[in-house]
């Protein structure tokens, strides 16, 4: 609208105005006219200054002004105003037109109906208003881009279908095939809903290098009306068969403000976890936590779904699936107690079910004599706590129970600060009269890896404090899968309060500044203990849980026999310990999906038993493929990082890749691990599936083109041919005849003519 | 004889015991259960309930001190009413059982009597003759196969611990066997 008008009044579109120079034609015909305006000015000067006296001084200088300006007007256009512009000569320059290819180009919010309709009515043919205002200036040649772009000879050849959006890629390849060329310009026809992670400045820099314009249309709106997304997820990448899973979803919408709805996740097909969320106001994202269990091994997508509302837009952006690999292996867990209590007994019969972990504990029953239970081999610990590395880093988590500093050598207590810190395993401190400050665990490095304070001055000594404490989940704790005792969070956040007391002993300890409290004790003088406490060390973490007796928690008479809290409590504690421990030999994926024929890339990090990186082993990648046939990738060392290793290969067919990477040195093997990664069609095309303006508006303003909408793309081609690239001609564009110098003038003279009326000077 | 804190009576001068009925709620905060001359005993139906509700959330009980076939029946009848045989069987423990190796390797369970009787009866240790002869460990477990109830039948292991100071000769016999038991079983309930 704003543009037509434009061109209503000044005859010339504004790209005519931006691109030209603007200049006077002057002739001596100019100066002679200029000069008896000049006369005629002074005299009317001269006769406003002496007419009636009736006339008050305000209304005389109004009326010069008026007067001045119309003649001021008159006198600029006998100067000849002048844009001088360079415009393409017709036939002569190439023009791209880049049109968006993608899925989301079918999403159906113009006008009501899908945005490749824009596409097939401007575009289509020389009947189509802009393709054949274009074809009328330039020699237009088409492209489609969606993951791949490619010549096409019109919009007949698009399929609306492609996964991915890459309008980096599709303009640096439009460049590279039009190098040599004159170019005029380049047009982008897209919704701007970039899939890519990757940035945009290379190829900007490269188009204004080579003074390419990219002329963006925008198609699509910016909002739409009615529209719900599973905006983010946050699943780990790796977990133990039967792990209660506490995933964060982001959900945002528009139109469904105030309405609840149930997000589900699906393991197969098959619901396992459901959460019910009510939105907020319309752009305010939804956090929602819902639980889910992985109760399968091996490769599963989940999805998180929400069902089609009534009215949406977009449905496909109503779900999301995530690559999980449930992994059914059996975490070893070393549990050193120092003397005989109910504490460890029933941590140990809380697992007892738990077939993916195994607590191997060391009981020391007298001076250098412990009991072991369930060691793997007649062998292993029979000297006590490991005195070696190697041995130690076997394991992936530690609890220490009621055991002293002192029955460690100062080796040792390197070596489990080592343990949390190098190998990135979970340590774990229970409350006894021999653990943290009455352990005589200060100025220790294992202090240094646990989440309180213990004055290095504290020296080892028999328990002098004693609360008996009532225990809730903090705010943190509340949002922690550990914390979570019961089947939902609302019976879990219902459960806590009714739980026994328990006791603690420990002296209280400040809490580090790394550190998150997730539960809090609280005494019968109100005093608010930290009970359960962790932090990052290293590559591991470092947990205290305080009470001694948490074993009160299953026995108590308040406790049902049926009940599964202290269960529930214990299965987790432990298998978060060991949740994010490496093995020797871990591989991944850079991305978990891509699309079939994409290269996959394959990095592994390789340790010795000690966990030193290792630069010089051999290390194999086996992917099986969907159909079962297989594929041996070699990795090379990366020399970018000590031990890490990478290597590549191309995905076939769509469908889930098993990537084992095994590493040996001198042909002695290190360890083995697994990954997945998925081929197939990815769904980020309808996420976020609105028109993006910004984008668009920042290509075209870097490249000096220009941003359009579907409304305002008529006088794209005008615009092009303005643009002063390629083949050009100077042209001038006289300015004096503009539509909106007459009407300033007629608009001067009546408004003088109106104000003599008003005042009674006529 | 060893590090482990024990509450322990400074007026008394020894460890501090506690005494619960079963019917008493405090019975759940005591993980470990010692009950003596349990061929005398009987179990009303209100204290059968709760002591099930123990055993089976894992509690320990061992039972000592029980002579001859009629303590025996007395014994298994009302044990029935808390652990119904026919889902919780009475079993004998062999000697290859954990329980016999937790700490020390136990051939045979030992035959300790009371220090009274054997001074007056020359040495001999069976204090029902013939019916108490033969020593029986049993166990009742749970669906885990760990036990929870320990019988020691037909001699008195806790008199080993409790009056191995009134003779020398008898401390010097049965202390060290009674002991090596009594630790096995004590670090067996606090464990498995």
């Amino acid at each position: 609208m704003f543009e037509n008008i434009f061109q209503a009044l000044f005859s010339y579109r504004p790209v005519v105005f931006q691109q030209g120079d603007f200049r006077f034609d002057i002739t001596t015909a100019s100066f002679v006219a200029a000069g008896i305006a000049a006369l005629i000015m002074g005299a009317a000067i001269f006769t406003y200054r002496t007419v009636g006296t009736n006339g008050r001084p305000r209304d005389r200088f109004v009326l010069t002004v008026l007067r001045m300006a119309a003649l001021g007007l008159v006198v600029f256009c006998l100067f000849r105003p002048t844009l001088v512009v360079k415009a393409a000569i017709p036939q002569q320059n190439v023009v791209a037109v880049l049109m968006d290819d993608s899925r989301s180009m079918q999403i159906g919010d113009w006008d009501g109906k899908p945005r490749a309709e824009f596409l097939r009515t401007e575009f289509a043919g020389n009947t189509s208003p802009v393709l054949k205002s274009l074809s009328e200036r330039f020699l237009v040649r088409t492209f489609r881009f969606s993951s791949q772009s490619g010549r096409v000879n019109s919009v007949k050849d698009l399929t609306f279908g492609g996964s991915q959006t890459k309008i980096g890629t599709a303009l640096d390849g439009v460049r590279e095939e039009l190098a040599g060329l004159p170019v005029a310009g380049i047009v982008l026809v897209t919704d701007g809903a970039d899939t890519t992670e990757g940035s945009l400045t290379n190829t900007l820099l490269n188009l204004k290098a080579d003074k390419l314009p990219v002329f963006t249309v925008g198609v699509g709106s910016a909002k739409l009306p009615k529209d719900i997304q599973i905006d983010r997820v946050s699943t780990p990448r790796t977990v133990l068969k039967g792990a209660s899973l506490l995933v964060d979803a982001v959900i945002t919408q528009s139109g469904y403000s105030g309405q609840t709805v149930t997000l589900d996740v699906e393991d197969d097909g098959r619901i396992v976890g459901s959460q019910k969320v009510q939105f907020p106001v319309d752009g305010s994202p939804a956090a929602v936590r819902v639980r889910a269990t992985a109760s399968t091994p091996g490769p599963r997508v989940f999805t998180f779904k929400v069902a089609p509302q009534q009215g949406e837009v977009v449905t496909q952006n109503n779900q999301r699936d995530t690559l999980v690999d449930v992994r059914d292996t059996r975490e070893k867990i070393l549990y050193f107690e120092g003397e005989p209590r109910s504490e460890m007994k029933f941590i140990r019969r809380a697992v007892a079910d738990d077939k993916n972990l195994q607590i191997v504990t060391l009981q020391r029953t007298a001076d250098n004599k412990f009991l072991r239970l369930d060691v793997d081999t007649p062998d292993e610990l029979l000297g006590g706590f490991p005195k070696t590395r190697d041995e130690m880093f076997a394991f992936k988590g530690l609890i220490l129970g009621s055991i002293e500093a002192a029955a460690f050598s100062a080796d040792q207590l390197q070596m489990i600060a080592d343990f949390v810190d190098r190998r990135g395993g979970g340590l774990l401190m229970l409350g006894g009269a021999r653990s943290f400050g009455e352990g005589g665990y200060g100025g220790t490095p294992v202090a240094d890896a646990l989440p309180l304070v213990i004055d290095s001055k504290t020296r080892a000594a028999d328990p002098t404090f004693f609360a008996r404490l009532k225990v809730l989940p903090t705010r943190a704790g509340a949002a922690h899968a550990v914390t979570q005792i019961a089947a939902t969070e609302d019976a879990s956040a219902a459960r806590w309060p009714d739980l026994p007391q328990v006791t603690s002993i420990n002296n209280p300890l400040s809490i580090k500044p790394a550190a998150t409290v997730l539960l809090n004790g609280t005494d019968e003088r109100n005093r608010t203990l930290p009970m359960l406490v962790w932090q990052p060390y290293g590559r591991g973490k470092g947990i205290a849980f305080l009470p001694q007796d948490s074993w009160e928690w299953q026995m108590h008479a308040s406790i049902p026999l049926e009940d599964m809290t202290h269960e529930n409590l214990w299965r987790q504690m432990l298998r978060w310990l060991v949740a994010d421990s490496p093995t020797p030999v871990e591989g991944s994926t850079t991305v978990d999906r891509v699309e079939p024929g994409e290269a996959v890339t394959i990095e592994a990090s390789v340790v010795d038993p000690t966990w030193l990186d290792v630069n010089d082993a051999h290390v194999m990648a086996r992917v099986t493929r969907p159909g079962g046939s297989t594929l041996d990738v070699p990795l090379q060392w990366t020399g970018e990082r000590d031990g890490q290793y990478r290597g590549t290969f191309v995905s076939t067919v769509p469908g889930a890749y098993e990537i084992n990477v095994d590493a040996d040195r001198n042909g002695k093997p290190i360890g083995t691990s697994s990954a997945y990664v998925r081929a197939g069609a990815a769904d980020s095309e309808y996420f976020d599936p609105t028109m993006h303006e910004a984008p668009l508006r920042r290509i075209a303003e870097e490249t000096g083109g220009r941003f359009y909408t579907t409304a305002n793309v008529a006088g794209l081609a005008e615009d092009v041919s303005y643009a002063g690239r390629g083949v050009t001609s100077v042209e001038e564009r006289e300015l004096w005849n503009m539509p909106i110098i007459l009407i300033m003038l007629v608009g001067l003279v009546c408004a003088e003519w109106g104000y003599r009326r008003a005042v009674g000077l006529s | 004889m060893t590090p482990v804190r024990v509450s322990y009576d400074a007026e008394q001068k020894r460890p501090n015991t506690w005494v619960v009925k079963l019917s008493d709620a405090k019975l759940y905060d005591c993980p470990f259960l010692i009950a003596s001359d349990v061929g005398t005993i009987g179990i009303k139906d209100e204290e059968a309930g709760p002591l099930r509700e123990y055993l089976l959330k894992g509690g320990f009980l061992w039972v000592d001190d029980f002579w001859g076939t009629e303590a025996w029946n007395q014994w298994e009848q009302e044990i029935a009413k808390v652990l119904p045989p026919e889902q919780y069987p009475i079993e004998d423990i062999s000697a290859a059982d954990p329980i016999m190796r937790e700490m020390f390797d136990l051939e045979k369970i030992p035959q300790i009597t009371n220090v009274t009787f054997w001074l007056k009866n020359n040495g001999k240790t069976s204090e029902r003759g013939e019916d108490s002869a033969q020593v029986h460990l049993r166990a009742i477990r749970d669906q885990h196969r760990r036990i929870m109830v320990l019988m020691t039948h037909n001699t008195d292991v806790g008199d080993s611990f409790e009056r191995e100071r009134e003779d020398s000769e008898y401390s010097r016999l049965f202390s060290p066997p009674g002991y090596a038991l009594g630790i096995n079983v004590l670090l067996y309930a606090m464990t498995q």
